[in-house]
């Protein structure tokens, strides 16, 4: 067993200094690896936080000295390193082993313990090996020599609690997120676990239910909802991309927004806050007293531009046919109706509620431009699958919306508030949910940072239903943006390379002796990722599996389950049962 | 009861040379010294003189007047001058360790050491012979003895000089005249020894040469009796002053004398000599076998040349005397041995109680 | 016969005897027609009756043996003309560091052994084949520089060691390399300013 280095001195906290033996290379050291250090008592598992030389002037002057010939130089550091120079590293001890037995560290290594080859064996010792059942290699560790042996997470573990992916714009995070979520298929499709596993995913850039692309947007791998689309519902308020790839066209029930949802959006239309402030007076008004009911949105948005386009459309025309019952006047005079809006206000609010609703209201009329119906509910099909047992998954994808972000949070509030509404209809009648539903929820922050938190039906869902079987995958950019409740929720986090000091603070403040790691996010290569929590025996990085190699297991694997499947109905058939 | 003590002895010792010392420089006037020079240069020797007044006396043979060098100004024109004429100088000189009464055993150890050097072909060498004795006689029998080794050192030497000219230097006046207050017998044993060894260099060649300094008045008696003077009426100066004054450059001689003495008469040797200025400040007396009178300009140039290249003094007699001399470390070395010889634990128990407290006073 | 009993074989090669011992430090008095061939750095070999130790010159010293010295305003010629004994009365002294030693088995090994007498002759090691047996007595090893620079010799007498030895290195240049590797593990032990010595390395034997 060849000794790379000694361990000199160091702490838990602080970290272990390692110096490596002078014919090493520093160089062979990356940040981030895992290596092994063989104590008296103890293996240990650590990694490596910090990487360094030190040697004093004197050296320095050997290696510039022009007076010094570089044949003088060269033999100087073949016969001296050990003299010139000291290499080291630090590392973050993760994990002690004895006969087999692998806990936290909780002990260092004594003085000159060695620093050796992590090899295969051990890395199974301390990690796992996958299963495929409740194990599924995650990807390689980074060590400083190659290995090639997969770190498992327990999917099972995974799934019992919150998770965050964090990471960088490009990182990897979709490329995880449907590693993850093929994952959880496969795991639910064969474990016998009594609660089915539901999967709603929040696909802002169409990458789970279409292709992943490259940077450049070239597709380059299906989605995990394309690959096992006999297992998910797509849906999508994106009418030609319904149309062209078969997915499920989700239009917006406009009955369904609500106050808070207007609340929540107003702001990205730059709406005022006295606006927002007179918005229940105004919601009153319309709903109640000019008799619009559920429909008050229309009446908050309707002007003649408004009224020619919905002629245009038949849910156009539905919702004026509507109002004008409603409003017990022609459809032609239904212009007419933001001056008697006006009016009122003005009657009943004042000048200025008045004032603030002609000039800001118009600022939400994009919301009539996102795909819009008064008739269908898809929110609650949606909900309905993601509630039964034999539901299917579902994604609800933005296409050529992806930059709308008030389209993404009116649907994910609306589905969020349904599905809590279900869920607290069930309870009340003593029901459990049959399903365990895990909510995959991009750009988080707007729904769960601090300002929006306690708001936010998202919110109510990851303080109250973690107990009735929903629970969320956080995925966001900026870490520090959410709330701190919401981060504690978090029992396995995936943390990609971050470069902002308080995101990489929160992305590793579950971590034991986080501050060992903070030093190591900022230098994470694209795949490279930190995973630490419920779901991995101990804190590693790895380097995501080539999502290919998973596609292509998905893919076959779907295909062997689309197989079986028609063997049952056709032995069904043939038993007359069908 | 009191202790009275002197503190001041070096104060007393300085007050009483500086009275001394402006006396005698008193006597010394100016106007009697010029009167001397030209007393001295106005007499004239002819014939045969007889010397019944001193035991011994100079008399000029060559005229009265400076004879400065001819051929050596320097240590440069030194070496030239030896080269070019080809000479070999030796000379030794003699040391003794001896017993005094201050010793346990009578002994007496004498080290006679020499020196030489062909200057024409090159190559010298130096040496020492060392002799003992051991006997309760005086000091002269130990001198007498001294001889006697010297010769063995002459002989030794005579043979490694190998030039066309060549001379012996002589540390000792041959003039003898030291022994006068010796007694006959010994005088006389003297005066044959030094004849012995003088002619055992003639015999083979070897001019020799006696250099030394002295505070004879030989010239003064000399100039006395030519000037039909009293020696009390004339300035109370040595020869060696009185050339010091008159030869006014380095390197000058006087001029040749004639030397009476009485203990080398009585032995047949008959001798010359002269005073050379070797320094600003110091004459030396020259004198050699009245055979080699000829000689004079050689031997003035040569022992000149060795005075040079000595700064002073012949260079081949300090040589001479560097390996004679039995330094204060030899001499302990030497009671030591005794000691040891005698089986006593140390040298205290060799020396006189005397001696002792001279070593080593009662602190 | 080897080369070592070569050079003892006769005493006329000694250049001067053991005159002081002190640790590491041996006094030696030169013989005065050798001293011109002395260098600092030179290589003295002691010839003791059983180990010889061996030395690297340290230091050189002329002075009157009786402490006095009389101006002579004369060249070197002129003084040897006219003194031709002069320096019998001086004191030619070299001081060496005793770093190394000829075994019995007429190996060298760069470490001290027993010392040597006063009065064992001293000869010199200027022969290429003896160099060679010193510099690489198996490979090339000059661990001796080690007690050099302990017991005072500094950047400068480094300097002159390697100006001393500058033909003897020059005509190994083919293995200049293993030299360089040899001399730069030594050096890297002892006491001394490891730049100062690479630089001097580089310029005197332009390596």
């Amino acid at each position: 067993m060849k000794i790379l280095g000694k361990v000199v001195s160091g702490s838990l906290n602080k970290g272990i200094k390692v110096v490596l033996h002078a014919d090493e290379s520093i160089e062979s050291y990356p940040i981030g690896s895992l290596i092994t250090i063989r104590g008296e008592n103890y293996t240990y598992l650590g990694i490596i936080t910090d990487a360094g030389i030190t040697s004093d002037d004197t050296n320095a002057y050997y290696m510039v000295n022009p007076r010094i010939s570089n044949l003088v130089k060269d033999l100087l550091l073949k016969t001296s390193k050990d003299v010139l120079r000291t290499q080291w590293v630090e590392i973050a001890l993760l994990a002690q082993s004895s006969g087999g037995n692998a806990n936290l560290a909780d002990t260092v290594p004594c003085f000159a313990s060695s620093l050796v080859e992590t090899n295969e064996n051990e890395i199974r010792e301390f990690f796992g090996t996958e299963n495929r059942l409740n194990l599924w290699g995650i990807g390689y560790p980074k060590t400083p020599k190659d290995i090639l042996v997969e770190i498992p997470i327990d999917v099972k573990k995974l799934v019992s609690l919150s998770f965050g992916i964090f990471g960088k714009s490009g990182t990897g995070k979709t490329f995880l997120g449907n590693l993850l979520a093929g994952y959880i298929v496969m795991y639910d499709l064969v474990s016998e676990e009594d609660k089915k596993l539901k999967l709603l995913i929040f696909d802002m850039h169409t990458e789970y239910a279409l292709e992943l692309k490259d940077n450049m947007g070239n597709p380059i791998a299906d989605g995990v909802a394309k690959i096992f689309k006999m297992h998910f519902l797509r849906y999508t308020p994106d009418e030609e991309i319904a149309r062209e790839r078969n997915l499920h066209l989700l239009k917006l029930n406009l009955r369904n927004i609500t106050l808070d949802d207007i609340t929540m959006i107003a702001p990205i239309f730059g709406v005022s806050p006295a606006f927002l402030q007179y918005l229940r007076g105004y919601k009153q008004i319309i709903s109640k007293e000019l008799k619009l009911g559920d429909l008050w949105v229309i009446g908050l948005l309707l002007d003649e531009t408004l009224v020619d386009r919905l002629n245009n459309s038949e849910d156009g025309r539905k919702i004026l046919d509507q109002l004008s019952v409603r409003l017990n006047m022609d459809r032609d005079f239904i212009s007419n109706l933001r001056n008697r809006i006006y009016e009122r206000i003005k009657s009943k609010l004042g000048v200025g509620a008045a004032q603030a609703f002609i000039t800001q209201s118009t600022k939400l009329r994009r919301i009539m431009e996102y795909p819009f119906t008064v008739e269908e509910d898809p929110i609650s099909e949606i909900v309905e699958n993601l509630v039964k047992k034999d539901g299917m998954h579902i994604t609800i994808s933005l296409g050529k919306y992806e930059k709308e972000m008030p389209l993404y949070m009116l649907i994910a509030n609306l589905i969020a508030r349904k599905l809590r509404e279900k869920i607290i209809e069930k309870s009340l009648k003593g029901e459990e949910l049959e399903t365990k539903i895990i909510i995959f929820l991009e750009e988080a922050h707007n729904f769960l940072g601090r300002e929006t938190y306690r708001t936010s039906p998202f919110g109510d869902i990851a303080r109250e239903m973690r107990k009735k079987g929903v629970i969320l995958c956080v995925i966001d950019q900026r870490p520090s943006e959410l709330d701190p409740d919401v981060i504690s929720m978090l029992w396995t986090n995936f943390v990609f390379a971050l470069t902002e000091k308080h995101d990489i603070n929160t992305a590793v403040l579950g971590a034991p002796r986080s501050h060992l790691f903070e030093k190591i996010i900022p230098v994470l290569r694209n795949r490279e990722v930190f995973i630490y929590g419920q779901a991995v025996r101990f804190p590693v990085i790895v380097k995501i599996r080539d999502y290919k190699v998973a596609e292509d297991f998905f893919k076959n694997e779907s295909r062997k389950l689309a197989s079986k499947i028609e063997e049952s109905i056709e032995m069904l058939r043939k038993q007359g049962l069908l | 009861m009191m202790w009275v003590s002197t503190n001041n002895k070096v104060l007393k010792l300085l007050e009483v040379l500086q009275g001394v010392l402006k006396n005698y420089l008193d006597s010394l006037k100016k106007e009697s010294v010029v009167e001397l020079f030209s007393l001295f240069e106005s007499i004239k020797y002819e014939g045969e003189l007889i010397n019944d007044r001193y035991g011994s006396m100079m008399i000029p043979i060559e005229e009265p007047r400076e004879y400065p060098p001819k051929h050596v100004y320097d240590a440069i024109s030194a070496i030239d001058y030896l080269v070019k004429e080809r000479v070999s100088v030796g000379a030794f000189d003699s040391s003794y360790f001896s017993s005094e009464p201050h010793l346990l055993v009578p002994i007496h150890i004498i080290s006679v050491g020499y020196w030489y050097y062909n200057y024409g072909k090159g190559g010298g060498g130096n040496g020492v012979k060392v002799s003992g004795t051991f006997f309760l006689g005086d000091g002269i029998d130990l001198e007498l003895m001294v001889k006697s080794v010297e010769e063995d050192a002459i002989r030794g030497i005579i043979g490694e000089l190998v030039e066309e000219n060549r001379f012996m230097l002589f540390d000792e006046a041959f003039n003898l005249t030291y022994t006068l207050s010796w007694a006959v017998e010994k005088r006389r044993n003297m005066a044959k020894k030094v004849k012995s060894n003088l002619t055992i260099c003639v015999n083979e060649g070897v001019i020799p040469v006696a250099v030394f300094h002295t505070r004879s008045q030989d010239l003064m008696r000399g100039i006395a009796v030519l000037a039909n003077r009293d020696i009390k009426d004339l300035p109370n100066t040595s020869d060696a002053m009185f050339m010091r004054m008159y030869l006014k450059n380095v390197g000058s001689r006087s001029p040749l004398f004639m030397i009476y003495s009485k203990p080398v008469r009585d032995v047949n040797l008959d001798l010359v000599g002269f005073y050379l200025k070797v320094d600003t400040y110091n004459v030396v007396r020259v004198e050699f076998p009245v055979s080699f009178k000829d000689r004079v300009d050689m031997i003035h140039s040569v022992v000149f040349s060795q005075a040079v290249l000595g700064n002073g003094f012949p260079l081949a007699m300090q040589r001479a005397h560097d390996m004679a001399v039995i330094t204060w470390d030899e001499r302990k070395i030497i009671e030591e041995a005794i000691a040891e010889l005698l089986r006593r634990p140390s040298i205290e128990y060799v020396l006189s109680k005397k001696e002792l407290s001279k070593r080593w006073p009662i602190v | 016969m080897t080369s070592w009993d070569y050079l003892f074989r006769r005493k006329d090669n000694a250049v001067g005897e053991v005159a002081g011992i002190e640790s590491s430090k041996i006094e030696i008095y030169v013989y005065p027609e050798h001293f011109d061939k002395i260098r600092i750095g030179s290589i003295f070999l002691i010839n003791s009756d059983d180990v010889k130790p061996i030395g690297l010159v340290l230091r050189l010293a002329h002075t009157s043996r009786y402490g006095s010295f009389t101006p002579m305003r004369m060249t070197r010629s002129e003084i040897q003309r006219a003194y031709p004994d002069l320096e019998k009365y001086h004191m030619f002294v070299s001081t060496i560091i005793y770093t190394s030693h000829l075994g019995r088995d007429q190996k060298i090994r760069h470490f001290r052994a027993s010392a040597p007498r006063l009065h064992d002759l001293v000869y010199l090691v200027n022969d290429k084949e003896l160099l060679d047996a010193f510099f690489r007595p198996e490979m090339w090893d000059f661990n001796f520089l080690r007690y050099f620079f302990d017991e005072g010799a500094g950047v400068l007498e480094f300097r002159d060691f390697l100006y001393t030895h500058k033909e003897y290195f020059q005509s190994r240049e083919a293995e200049k390399e293993e030299i360089l590797e040899a001399m730069i593990n030594s050096l890297l032990t002892s006491s001394v300013d490891l730049r100062l010595i690479l630089q001097e390395i580089g310029e005197i034997l332009g390596w």
